[in-house]
């Protein structure tokens, strides 16, 4: 190793020649100034292992990158999560879309629509969901604890004035499915990766003239436990 | 002793560089996990449950809840075309086209992504209730004096964002190339300081 790093310095070390100096001013200064600390830093990895060490910082700081990024949505205090976890296990909540008094929601909610929310916990058993759908752009969305948007259904898909969905871990799948079959209902059934997470039902208040009525009906929207 | 000596300096390294650039990327992305048009930054795979690490860590940190691209597309705007910081107490100027999908908005927001209190309760304008001129375009003006037309209030001078909110519905509309991008996103001139 060291006689490899020896005969690369050897090449690139600028000629000891008399047309030294018209050679080195022909050239650009930053290829000058590249050529002269590569052959510095060079010498510098040749001499006592230095490279072993080199070696070792880029694969700890590796390391170290990679559990960074891998770590902070299991430890954030702030997560989506986090932020509402004074909210009831499987029961609807209405999400203020305002900040009153330095009171924190979720960031940037739309403030032209409505936000209900309902964390959920289907370990116990599967949860059902009513709502009304005032609009097309109505939508309800399920997430993970990581925040990860594992499902989403907009009015203008369900072609129903009223939204039934149930909640449903891989437990409980099966028997769920042969409910709802023999039950014929409009059900929507949905798989949840874990047993927690968080619904979010988005209502737009397509115009003032609307905003009562799509309040109200945000509001006698509900989530429990079957 | 040297051997200590080198060990330390090569965990702090490690530790300073590992973190910073993790951190780093986090914050502000990277080709991996943002796309930027001019002022517009958007994560192309938010709320993905297939998403980077990257991005998943990002949308932790901020505790925003986005639907995926498969039906929204989120935009933010934190500078203007000139890249200057956007400020609640500039007057700025929103150009844009009436964007062909079935809702799209345009919201403002301080840096910490909550809605800028104001007296007036004008917060965002969606595509019905904002006001064309002749020619199809429109025109928002961000301002914390009165303004006619279309105008969002600001107040204070702190850092402030916009954000363009498309829900597309899986329409046929799909941006597929930048110069659609370009073309679909309104620019953000600043008027006054």
């Amino acid at each position: 190793m060291k006689q490899n790093l020896s005969e690369l310095l050897y090449k690139i070390q600028p000629a000891k020649t008399e047309s030294h100096q018209s050679v080195r001013s022909s050239e650009s200064s930053y290829w000058y100034i590249v050529r002269k600390y590569s052959s510095k830093f060079l010498k510098w990895l040749a001499k006592d292992d230095n490279w072993k060490w080199v070696i070792v910082t880029v694969t700890l700081t590796g390391i170290f990158h990679i559990l960074t990024v891998l770590s902070v949505p299991y430890s954030v205090p702030k997560s989506g999560w986090a932020r509402l976890n004074d909210l009831p296990i499987n029961q609807m909540a209405q999400l203020k879309t305002f900040s009153k008094d330095g009171e924190k929601t979720l960031p940037r909610l739309a403030p032209d629509f409505r936000y209900a929310a309902c964390r959920y916990n289907v370990s116990t058993g599967p949860l059902a969901l009513e709502a009304d759908v005032p609009n097309n752009l109505f939508s309800i969305a399920a997430y993970d604890r990581l925040g990860q948007n594992f499902y989403v259904l907009f009015g203008s898909a369900l072609q129903r004035a009223k939204l039934n969905v149930i909640l449903v871990n891989t437990k409980d799948l099966s028997e769920m499915q042969a409910i709802v079959t023999e039950s014929a209902d409009d059900v929507v059934l949905v798989e949840v990766p874990e047993n927690e997470g968080i619904i979010i039902l988005r209502a737009p208040i397509l115009s003032s003239a609307y905003e009562n009525r799509v309040e109200t009906l945000l509001t006698s929207a509900r989530c429990y436990t079957k | 002793m040297k051997l200590l000596f080198r060990l330390f300096v090569s965990l702090s390294l490690a530790l300073v560089v590992g973190v910073g650039s993790a951190w780093y990327m986090i914050n502000s992305g990277s080709a991996l996990s943002k796309r930027s048009f001019g002022p517009w930054k958007t994560w192309f795979s938010a709320g993905d449950p297939q998403a980077d690490p990257y991005t998943r860590a990002h949308f932790s940190r901020s505790g925003a809840l986005p639907i995926t691209a498969t039906s929204a597309y989120y935009f933010t705007a934190k500078t203007d075309d000139n890249n200057n910081k956007l400020t609640a107490d500039c007057e700025y100027l929103i150009t844009g086209s009436a964007l062909n999908y079935p809702w799209w908005h345009i919201s403002v927001y301080d840096i910490d992504g909550q809605i800028i209190a104001n007296q007036a309760q004008r917060y965002a304008y969606h595509k019905d209730n904002i006001f064309f001129k002749e020619d199809g375009t429109f025109d928002i003006r961000l301002s914390p004096t009165a303004r006619p037309g279309n105008w969002i209030p600001t107040s204070g001078s702190e850092a402030m964002q916009i954000v363009l909110r498309i829900f597309h519905g899986k329409s046929a509309n799909y941006i597929d190339s930048e110069e659609n991008y370009l073309n679909l996103l309104p620019t953000i001139s600043r008027i006054d300081c």
